[in-house]
């Protein structure tokens, strides 16, 4: 194959962590800081339209539904273009790139996190939510204390597989020049120009193992007997 | 704010966008047949009596799956594409006008190739996963009658187990070639003049960002439409 | 050769794990007859005729079929032997996604590469057989229990085996559509077909059969034509289970 890795150890702190000492944070740091941010972001949003759609009047429910499917009906790069476009004709401020994407993924992702969650509660028995009531408990008191907490241990897995699916989303901050991995191997790829295999495939490997880290963490946590379940 | 509709819907910016439109559906169909082919493949391979091939397959479609399209699209571009033999390469550079997309995008030409062979892979692994889980919802009788009339093992894979897998399966497969259509818009970024890249090129001409993306995504809306309705044809033949 | 048994059964042994199912069983069957294999669950009735057509395999000793051994021959010749070989199943395992007539042609046209002509003419033949021609159109799921486990049967006639083999053809039937398949099983008795039966039908067994093997606990406990299976069997345990099967409240509390 005749690959030559040296490229990779003169490089290695660039990318892992870009020119964060020079106060611009990149690399893989910045990778992981927008995957998070943006991982936060959608389930907060996601799991407040879940509880909207769940307590709240069918239309709510069919208009929340319809909107996220929206937005997923059109590419992702497509809304993050949309944000870093827009948002400074709506708001009259430029808004760095990094955030636009975050803004952008949360947005896009938080219709899986709906559709999750919802999943995710329906998978309840029902008697828990008729027990509920039975002894008293309000409809919001049996959501928030009985239904909610059960329901999102279980959904603990498909979370962290939404998460792993967030990091890689992060590299299409790359079209913004957002000095991500993904970016920051390009910038070195454009720098030392005849190492591109060393460098992506290096650069792949790093997303491999972090991703597929979260999977099978997502996997060791699913086989853990689901809250609920009949004995 | 006011909108200038027509800085967008006509001239060269019109003209742009329809070429972007235009190849976008092209990549869409030559990834979308590619997935397929690949996920035929790649659940046929699953069932293998060898264990070195299934564990293959399954390293081959872990390490697609865990790393980001765009970075898979960069390999078979830069890395991919050097690697080839030189003869190969003067094919893929040179004109070659009946084979050339609204726009000057040659379909032989390594922006399209590398595009399409990258995305069609990636839904193709996504694809034979949602296959897979199809496959794993027929019944065991199904195979065990298969067996006793004297089928193959290819046989009963396309004859009577596939057939089955679809119709399990098809929500998830109709919402893997939708995706397999989004995520040819990641391929602006290698160069692939297609509809998100054109709508760019819009908003670099004339300023024009909200004209611009407002068009190219009630175009991507339309091509969704049009593509899930196919499909949902295609289940009724 | 046409006095040559149809299947012979050499020492033949299975077990599951450490569990044995089938210990020890030697037998020949001949041309043309009617066989019922019966005796209580978990005696290895279903195992013993799974065996036949190696959807299971022996863990010693071999079957042959017709004096080729259907344990130890290659998959080319494995897929000739099982189209010469039908076999009903307990849950019909009609495929769904099918037409009744093409449930009965797919193996005629994919396995022995007949023309659709062809195809379709055998196919019109056996579900006239079976009294379904006026279903060829119809999918499995518009059919009742009775009228698909009767597709299965002409299914597997569709490909001329010389051998049929039903492993409890009417168990998983309500009750009023046991005598229809059971009628068309009976109309096969009389084509010289070679029939192995596992069933817990007594009645079928007493009117249809030549032979009845007994099977408790893996082995053949008793094999005898019915005449002598139910007024006089030799073995106690083959005439403890015809005293339940028979007089089952009878037995209940004893």
């Amino acid at each position: 194959m005749g690959l030559d890795f040296t490229v990779i150890l003169k490089n290695w702190d660039y990318l892992l962590w870009g020119r964060t000492p020079q106060g611009e944070v990149g690399g893989l740091l910045l990778t992981v800081l927008m995957a998070l941010a943006a991982g936060f972001l959608s389930l907060a949003l996601g799991i407040a339209m879940a509880l909207a759609c769940w307590m709240g009047p069918r239309p709510l429910r069919r208009a929340l539904i319809a909107m996220a499917d929206l937005v997923r009906s059109v590419p992702l790069v497509l809304v993050i273009f949309w944000i870093y476009f827009l948002v400074p004709a709506l708001f009259r401020t430029q808004i760095p790139g990094a955030l636009s994407v975050i803004v952008a993924l949360a947005w896009f992702s938080s219709g899986a996190v709906l559709h999750t969650t919802l999943a995710g509660l329906e998978a309840l028995p029902r008697g828990h939510r008729e027990a509920g009531l039975a002894s008293g408990l309000s409809e919001g008191q049996v959501f928030t204390s009985i239904l909610l907490p059960q329901a999102l241990r279980n959904l603990v897995p498909s979370y962290v597989a939404l998460f792993a699916s967030m990091i890689k989303d992060t590299s299409l901050a790359f079209i913004l020049n957002v000095p991500e991995l993904t970016m920051t191997a390009s910038q070195v790829n454009t720098r030392e120009q005849i190492y591109p295999a060393e460098i992506f495939l290096t650069t792949g490997a790093v997303y491999f193992v972090l991703c597929a880290g979260l999977a099978w963490a997502a996997q060791g946590l699913a086989h853990r007997r689901p809250l609920g379940a009949a004995r | 704010m006011a909108f200038d509709w027509s800085g967008v819907l006509s001239g060269h910016p019109l003209h742009w966008l329809l070429q972007g439109l235009a190849v976008t559906i092209a990549v869409t169909l030559v990834a979308g047949a590619i997935a397929t082919v690949v996920a035929v493949l790649l659940t046929a391979l699953r069932l293998s009596p060898l264990a070195p091939v299934r564990l293959a397959t399954r390293a081959v479609v872990s390490l697609i799956r865990n790393t980001p399209l765009l970075i898979q699209l960069m390999v078979w571009y830069f890395v991919g594409f050097a690697r080839l033999p030189q003869a190969i390469k003067d094919v893929m550079t040179r004109d070659h006008p009946w084979a050339t997309l609204p726009g000057q995008v040659s379909l032989a030409g390594p922006e399209f190739v590398a595009a399409a062979w990258g995305v069609g892979l990636f839904i193709g692994v996504f694809l034979g996963e949602e296959l897979q889980a199809g496959l794993n919802a027929v019944a065991p009788g199904q195979r065990e009658a298969a067996a006793s009339q004297g089928f193959g093992a290819w046989d009963t894979l396309v004859a009577i187990l596939l057939p089955q897998a679809l119709r399990n399966a098809y929500e998830p497969v109709v919402g893997q070639y939708l995706n397999l259509m989004k995520l040819t818009a990641i391929a602006c970024s290698i160069g692939l003049a297609e509809l998100t890249y054109q709508a760019r090129q819009v908003e670099s001409f004339n300023s024009h960002a909200f004209e611009a993306f407002a068009a190219a995504t009630l175009l991507y809306l339309g091509l969704g439409l049009v593509l899930e309705r196919a499909l949902r044809a295609v289940r009724r033949a | 050769m046409a006095d040559a048994p149809v299947i012979e059964f050499r020492d033949v042994h299975k077990a599951f794990g450490t569990l044995e199912v089938i210990r020890g069983i030697s037998l020949t069957i001949d041309r043309g007859s009617v066989v019922v294999v019966c005796g209580p669950s978990g005696s290895g009735k279903s195992t013993l005729i799974r065996m036949v057509n190696r959807l299971e395999t022996p863990t010693r000793g071999e079957i042959l079929v017709d004096g080729v051994s259907s344990t130890h021959c290659g998959a080319e010749a494995l897929r000739r032997l099982r189209t010469g070989v039908g076999f009903v199943f307990q849950q019909f395992n009609l495929y769904p996604h099918l037409s009744v007539r093409q449930n009965v042609t797919l193996a005629l046209l994919r396995v022995l590469g007949q023309s659709q002509a062809e195809a379709d003419a055998t196919a019109d033949l056996v579900l006239d057989q079976v009294g379904l021609a006026d279903k060829a159109e119809n999918f499995p799921a518009q059919l009742s229990g009775g009228q698909q486990q009767r597709v299965a049967i002409a299914r597997a006639l569709a490909t001329r085996p010389d051998l049929l083999l039903f492993d409890e053809p009417t168990s998983a039937l309500d009750p009023e559509m046991i005598g229809e398949v059971l009628t068309v099983i009976r109309k096969l008795s009389h084509h010289g077909i070679t029939l192995v039966v596992v069933t817990h039908e007594m009645g079928f067994a007493r009117t249809v059969a030549d032979r009845i093997l007994f099977l408790d606990q893996g082995r053949i406990e008793e094999d005898a034509p019915p005449a002598q299976f139910f007024e006089a069997p030799r073995s106690p345990r083959a005439r403890q289970f015809l005293s339940q099967i028979l007089s089952p409240l009878h037995t209940a509390g004893d």
